[in-house]
């Protein structure tokens, strides 16, 4: 990132927020290198459908736990 | 080109019940949890099915019968552990090229406590047009399926 930041007429932090920006939509990622973190082109989105499942998989854990310590009388048949 | 990996989207949850308990639930009940949203049939969710063996289906059905598979059971080891192949491409419709995988751990940690541990992986063959569409929907459609879900959980 530093090496980005070197070339821009904008503050670090600024070229950290665009990256984030970025980063959130899924057209860049990035990976630590020692003590830097190396941005590279995501250009497959990939990164986006990964958080997309990650969340999805929040959620479905959580109604599963739900389920898993419901009380067995109240347990739902599947219809 | 170079290739792309993602690393696998691992999650767990720890749960107050035995393993044999968890799996079942898990699998012979996903229909009882599964989020309601993500579905595939064009009917409203009836159920998911785990079929209980390798080499079984795992498919949704919808409230009018109709079916559409997700994957398949890749390794059936009840208790302790269930793989399955995600059969899901990016723009959430089944495709038997893709073949991410799901693998589920359930290990005890204590009289009548369960570890649960989900990893997706793979998620790099799930195409390369995975752009637009899934951003799209990452963008405006997720954040309104979670509300819907908060709904529901707090009802």
């Amino acid at each position: 990132m530093g090496a980005l930041a070197r070339g821009m007429p904008v503050s670090r932090p600024a070229v950290s927020q665009h990256l984030k920006v970025l980063k959130d939509a899924g057209l860049v990622a990035d990976r630590p290198q020692g003590r830097n973190r190396v941005y590279y082109l995501d250009p497959h989105g990939l990164g986006a459908l990964r958080r997309w499942l990650d969340q999805f998989w929040d959620e479905a854990l959580e109604n599963f736990r739900a389920e898993v310590e419901r009380k067995p009388r109240q347990q739902k048949e599947p219809r | 080109m170079t290739a792309i990996t993602l690393a696998p989207v691992r999650k767990s949850v720890r749960v107050k019940a035995a393993p044999a308990h968890a799996f079942e639930v898990f699998t012979a009940r996903m229909g009882t949890w599964w989020p309601r949203e993500m579905k595939i049939v064009t009917a409203p969710l009836k159920t998911v099915v785990v079929e209980p063996r390798a080499g079984g289906r795992w498919y949704e059905r919808g409230e009018d019968g109709a079916e559409a598979n997700l994957g398949k059971v890749l390794a059936w080891e009840p208790p302790h552990r269930v793989v399955m192949s995600w059969e899901i491409n990016q723009h959430w419709r089944p495709d038997a090229t893709v073949r991410a995988e799901v693998e589920v751990n359930f290990i005890a940690d204590g009289p009548d406590l369960t570890i649960v541990e989900v990893e997706h992986r793979k998620l790099e063959v799930l195409g390369a047009e995975a752009g637009a569409s899934v951003r799209e929907r990452v963008d405006s459609g997720w954040p309104r399926v979670l509300e819907h879900f908060k709904a529901a959980v707090d009802a």
